[in-house]
């Protein structure tokens, strides 16, 4: 599993950095939000396929760790704290998202095998994107960020607030769906 | 060995198992058909899912937080003139008391021709009345005067 932390000891490490913000200086903020957004961005826009909504989720995100910056514990990693925080705001905008449109919630669809169907293999990223889609809301979450992200499932159970074995469960039930969806779709 | 369960083989396909039991697991499956088959189909997946690669947006998004910060940190504050607690309590308590004296006044004035009959009833009656109308009344208000201040706090905070 990656870890984007710095193992360079000349470099602050995402603690230290948090400490210098809780005293005003904001060029910490500057260096958090450059040595995690490409992290954050992909976990928004992977969650909400809308890069402007995005990039939105991701500028609150780092703005509440600005405003939380007072109270905040380095009990657990950082990176576990800024992504539950992005999760959580990518949930609620989905969830608000459904209720503007009427669009309904996400529910699995074992009819339906788009790799089986007419697809072209050319675009098989929609094909995935689609796949993904028809998961259950917790299951593509957990996806997003053990495939993705590269979280573990302790990580992952760290970020989302489940417990360790729900999120092994998710992912195996996931991947077993998925497995039947990409059948055929190769690498 | 027993199989490993379906999530240490997600472990292991994903790299997350750990030096020892990727190992371990690895003998396992190099000798048992069956998880063979579960890794090749969840390695096939795994590959499957890196198509999907959603391209950067180039936004600079440290430029947009501090600005952002910027913006929020040097906004006016909203001030709002509010009167001092004790000031707004001590008003309740004296509307609420002439609104209870002249209630209890009312119902007194409704209850003259009972008195004239009856004459055992003294006016004290009526003004223990009008105290305790009073009273329910002052405690009404100020319960209210409260509930609107914890209000107000809520929605200016």
């Amino acid at each position: 599993m990656p870890n984007p932390e710095p193992h360079n000891p000349q470099v602050p490490d995402d603690a230290s950095l948090m400490a210098r913000l809780r005293d005003g200086d904001r060029t910490a903020l500057g260096e958090l939000v450059r040595r995690h957004q490409r992290r954050v961005l992909d976990i928004a826009v992977r969650t909400l396929r809308d890069h402007t909504l995005a990039e939105d989720i991701a500028q609150e995100a780092f703005l509440r760790v600005w405003r939380s910056a007072a109270d905040y514990v380095p009990s657990a990693r950082f990176t576990t704290w800024l992504y539950r925080i992005v999760v959580n705001l990518c949930l609620d905008a989905r969830k608000k998202r459904r209720t503007l449109l009427g669009e309904t919630p996400d529910q699995p669809d074992p009819q339906h095998t788009p790799a089986e169907s007419a697809v072209d293999h050319a675009d098989r990223a929609a094909v995935i994107r689609a796949a993904l889609d028809r998961l259950p809301e917790r299951q593509r979450v957990a996806v997003l960020l053990h495939k993705y992200s590269g979280l573990s499932m302790r990580e992952i159970a760290d970020t989302t607030g489940w417990t360790e074995s729900a999120v092994e469960s998710l992912l195996v039930r996931a991947y077993a769906t998925l497995r039947q969806k990409l059948r055929g779709l190769g690498p | 060995m027993q199989c490993p369960s379906a999530a240490n083989l997600v472990r292991y396909v994903s790299g997350d198992a750990g030096a020892q039991d990727a190992v371990r697991i690895g003998a396992h499956v190099s000798g048992c058909q069956a998880c063979a088959e579960t890794v090749a189909a969840l390695r096939e997946t795994w590959a499957a899912l890196d198509a999907w690669q959603p391209g950067t947006t180039g936004v600079d998004l440290a430029g947009r937080v501090l600005t952002a910060i910027e913006a929020e940190a040097t906004a006016p504050r909203r001030h709002r003139w509010r009167w001092p607690a004790f000031t707004r309590v001590a008003a309740s308590v004296v509307i609420a008391t002439g609104l209870g004296v002249g209630a209890g006044r009312l119902v007194s004035g409704s209850r003259a021709s009972d008195r004239e009959i009856t004459v055992a009833d003294s006016s004290n009656h009526d003004v223990l009345h009008a105290l305790a109308v009073a009273f329910v009344a002052t405690d009404s208000a100020t319960g209210i005067a409260l509930q609107f201040e914890r209000r107000a706090d809520e929605e200016g905070r």
